[in-house]
């Protein structure tokens, strides 16, 4: 097919935000807001389990557009599906979330050859798999690498090229419920108790594992705070009235309990909630480094312990609201920034297919 | 789906069986045989074994002793050792015997984490 030139000044961004779980799929999707209102035209990919039921299309505005993959692990089944995708649409920028190999390195080979600026997500990884997999030499494949609110372990070879933010949050601060509002979507309308949320975006058996805190935490805390679960889907059994994204809610909440992820922890952060968390084991991920001190539990009794500690240092009327940086509208700005300059450069957008006449999407 | 453990006395082998339950840890398909149950969750071998590993260092030496995934005392007398009189020592020892390895054998002396990575797509 030949290489045609159009002009036409949104920019277009492919966002790969492929993983388990809720992070990539909420830090993309963190990204992709942002750059939606600059008038980018997002498309996101994802596998997470999550997004099945989230409604992310609203997010991305309306040029905006959500490939959900199924959540199947077997990368054979995938990977075909995933390169036509990147090699076979027509964009701008490639934002790999983490895995700048892709998930199962369908990436590696075609890095190269695309024609569309490339753009890193860098949070921590495990630095044998950066190692195993040579990440390093990946790294100068991409016109920036974002460190969103914190370090990764390969850095580009060009220094001005690493660009750090502060974390990429779904909401912005001045995107956040009031207290009233808040307590009122996490089912504790009329209570002045403080309360209590305990989250999991994990796998069935840890999901299940936060359901059994949260009842010791409600049969432990008794009258002295609310308990409630906040899961993206709900869960009526459980009395979880569901809410997404939880960020909206968190100035509704005293006590945030959950496990370590990036969302979790930097949500937390970001509102001041204080947070007591199990550190989960990720193939990649390592939740123990990310976690405080004062924030990891390592068992069910040290969590109520916690909790409980917590209770005893609220504030009367609570914490105020407290603002904090929008990380991923500064990512955009670099990414709107970077695809400018180059069109600036006479570097011109391609249509797909992306890659050069000598490549194709199938692995050799 | 198959397990997907892989572990071995001496070499680490691929599992045959069909896989039925998750690591609670790591997230592993694993089948009846490489999952262990501890409070109520289940573990794969590999990530029991480190608990295991760490219970046995804080003394707690007769955990899973008899096991045969968990290289006890009690099932291998002897295990990691090889002089006269541990397990296995006659075996290695006896003139005729000429154990050798093969190319075949290296895949299993590679560290089993280098062959995970790239590939669960569900991994994070």
């Amino acid at each position: 097919m030949a290489e045609a030139i159009i002009d036409d000044p949104a920019p277009r961004l492919l966002l790969y935000a492929l993983g388990g779980g809720l992070g990539h799929l909420q830090r993309a999707t963190a990204l992709g807001r942002a750059a939606a209102r600059l008038g980018h035209a997002v498309h996101l990919l994802t596998n997470s389990p999550f997004a099945s039921f989230l409604p992310i299309e609203p997010e991305l505005g309306r040029a905006g557009a959500v490939t959900r993959l199924p959540p199947d692990r077997d990368p054979a089944r995938v990977v075909p599906k995933i390169r036509r995708i990147v090699t076979e649409t027509d964009y701008d920028a490639l934002v790999v979330d983490t895995f700048p190999r892709g998930l199962a390195g369908e990436l590696a080979d075609l890095l190269p050859a695309l024609g569309a600026a490339k753009f890193w997500t860098q949070r921590d990884i495990d630095p044998r798999y950066a190692k195993a997999a040579d990440l390093a030499s990946l790294a100068g494949e991409f016109d920036v690498v974002f460190f969103p609110g914190e370090a990764g372990p390969v850095a580009p070879p060009a220094p001005a090229a690493a660009v750090h933010t502060a974390p990429w949050l779904v909401r912005r601060a001045d995107e956040l419920l009031a207290t009233g509002a808040a307590r009122r979507v996490l089912g504790a309308p009329d209570s002045d108790s403080p309360l209590v949320a305990v989250v999991g975006c994990g796998g069935p058996a840890e999901i299940a594992e936060g359901a059994a805190v949260a009842a010791s935490l409600t049969s432990e805390l008794g009258a002295r705070a609310l308990v409630r679960t906040a899961s993206p889907e709900g869960d009526r059994a459980r009395a979880d009235a569901g809410h997404w994204p939880l960020l909206e809610a968190l100035p509704g909440v005293d006590v945030l309990v959950g496990a370590g992820g990036y969302n979790t922890v930097y949500e937390a952060r970001a509102t001041d909630t204080p947070l007591v968390a199990l550190a989960r084991p990720r193939r990649y991920d390592r939740q123990t480094r990310r976690l405080r001190d004062g924030e990891r539990a390592k068992t069910k009794r040290e969590v109520i312990a916690k909790v409980a500690c917590h209770l005893g240092q609220i504030p009367a009327g609570g914490a105020p609201p407290r603002a904090f940086p929008d990380g991923a509208g500064e990512a955009a700005r670099v990414i709107d920034e970077t695809l400018r300059a180059r069109w600036r450069r006479g570097g011109a957008r391609r249509k797909a297919p992306q890659l050069g006449r000598d490549h194709s999407s199938t692995p050799r | 789906m198959q397990c997907l453990e892989k572990s071995g006395f001496l070499f680490d082998h691929s599992c045959e069986e069909n896989a039925t339950l998750q690591c609670q840890y790591c997230e592993k398909a694993v089948c009846h045989l490489h999952a262990h149950s501890e409070v109520g969750t289940a573990a794969c071998t590999k990530c029991m074994r480190g608990s295991v590993r760490q219970a046995r260092a804080a003394g707690h030496t007769t955990i899973y002793d008899d096991d045969p995934y968990f290289y006890g005392m009690t099932r291998y007398r002897g295990y990691g050792r090889y002089r006269a009189g541990a397990w296995g020592a006659g075996f290695y020892a006896a003139a005729h015997r000429r154990e050798d390895f093969t190319e075949a054998d290296a895949e299993s002396l590679r560290n089993a984490d280098d062959a995970s990575w790239e590939r669960d797509m569900g991994a994070s």
